[in-house]
């Protein structure tokens, strides 16, 4: 008797795989099945769960990329692949900012994770702070002009 | 063919992964695991790098009940692919160094 060497596939990873590959093309179907059950051999079983969960959710992507001639697939790479989701944090506001410096050298920040520039908010303070909620709430309720506040 | 690819972010990471080392062979996890992407996201990547043939793909070649587990499926660039993946990725960070490069917003005096 051979000894096994990996941790084998669990029931519901195995399932979930073969669920995600019924959406793909019949001539590619067999052999995406086999390449995802053989995946999840070695993973922990939380780490096979999450595997086959993410396969099932982008079968259809999956889907469309094997269905996608050779000639075409170079120039529609990022209609496919540019659908990369904004990261929760950047989706509750939660940005992380870094500052960069433009051509005159001036400070800007963006977010690194997505790429979003800070707002105009901030432009123009000459509070010398940088985080003044007040300040910010007040420009955003007068247009960033002077308000009543003598905040410019 | 690389001036058409339009190189998006997780492409780049998953073509900085293989081309860490181009000899390696790599399974679709390990892949994923090396570009930080989540899986499935991995596959959809390499099935269009295979399309067009920067990728060439292999079966493990093991005896499954030797070893407890099926036959892994193993990618590795080409040689053309990585030559291509390289050129494709320094365009895409030229591409990005320029972008980089602001243009100052105008910043409204006090009235």
């Amino acid at each position: 008797m051979a000894k096994r060497t990996t941790r084998a596939a669990g029931f519901w990873p195995r399932h979930t795989v073969q669920v995600a590959t019924r959406v793909l093309p019949g001539a590619t179907r067999d052999r995406y099945r086999q390449e995802f059950l053989a995946e999840l051999y070695g993973l922990s079983r939380a780490r096979q769960l999450r595997h086959a969960v993410g396969v099932l959710s982008r079968s259809w992507a999956l889907r469309a990329a094997i269905n996608t001639p050779s000639d075409a697939a170079a120039a529609d790479m990022e209609i496919v692949f540019a659908r990369h989701r904004r990261p929760l944090f950047c989706l509750l506001n939660r940005h992380r900012w870094e500052t960069f410096r433009s051509e005159d050298a001036k400070p800007y920040r963006r977010c690194q994770r997505c790429g979003k520039d800070e707002t105009d908010v901030w432009a123009g303070s000459k509070s010398g702070r940088e985080y003044d909620p007040d300040e910010i709430s007040a420009r955003l309720f007068w247009g960033g002009g002077a308000g009543p506040g003598g905040l410019v | 063919m690389a001036d058409q690819l339009r190189m998006t972010l997780p492409t780049e990471f998953v073509l900085r992964a293989l081309l860490a080392d181009p000899q390696a062979e790599l399974y679709g996890v390990e892949i994923s695991d090396a570009a930080g992407l989540p899986s499935g996201t991995g596959h959809r990547i390499l099935a269009r790098l295979e399309e067009l043939r920067w990728v060439q793909p292999r079966w493990e070649d093991i005896d499954p009940k030797v070893e407890g587990r099926p036959a892994r499926r193993y990618f590795r660039l080409t040689a053309a692919g990585a030559q291509q993946a390289r050129t494709a990725l320094a365009e895409a960070y030229q591409s990005k160094s320029k972008r980089q490069v602001r243009i100052p917003r105008p910043v409204a005096e006090p009235s």
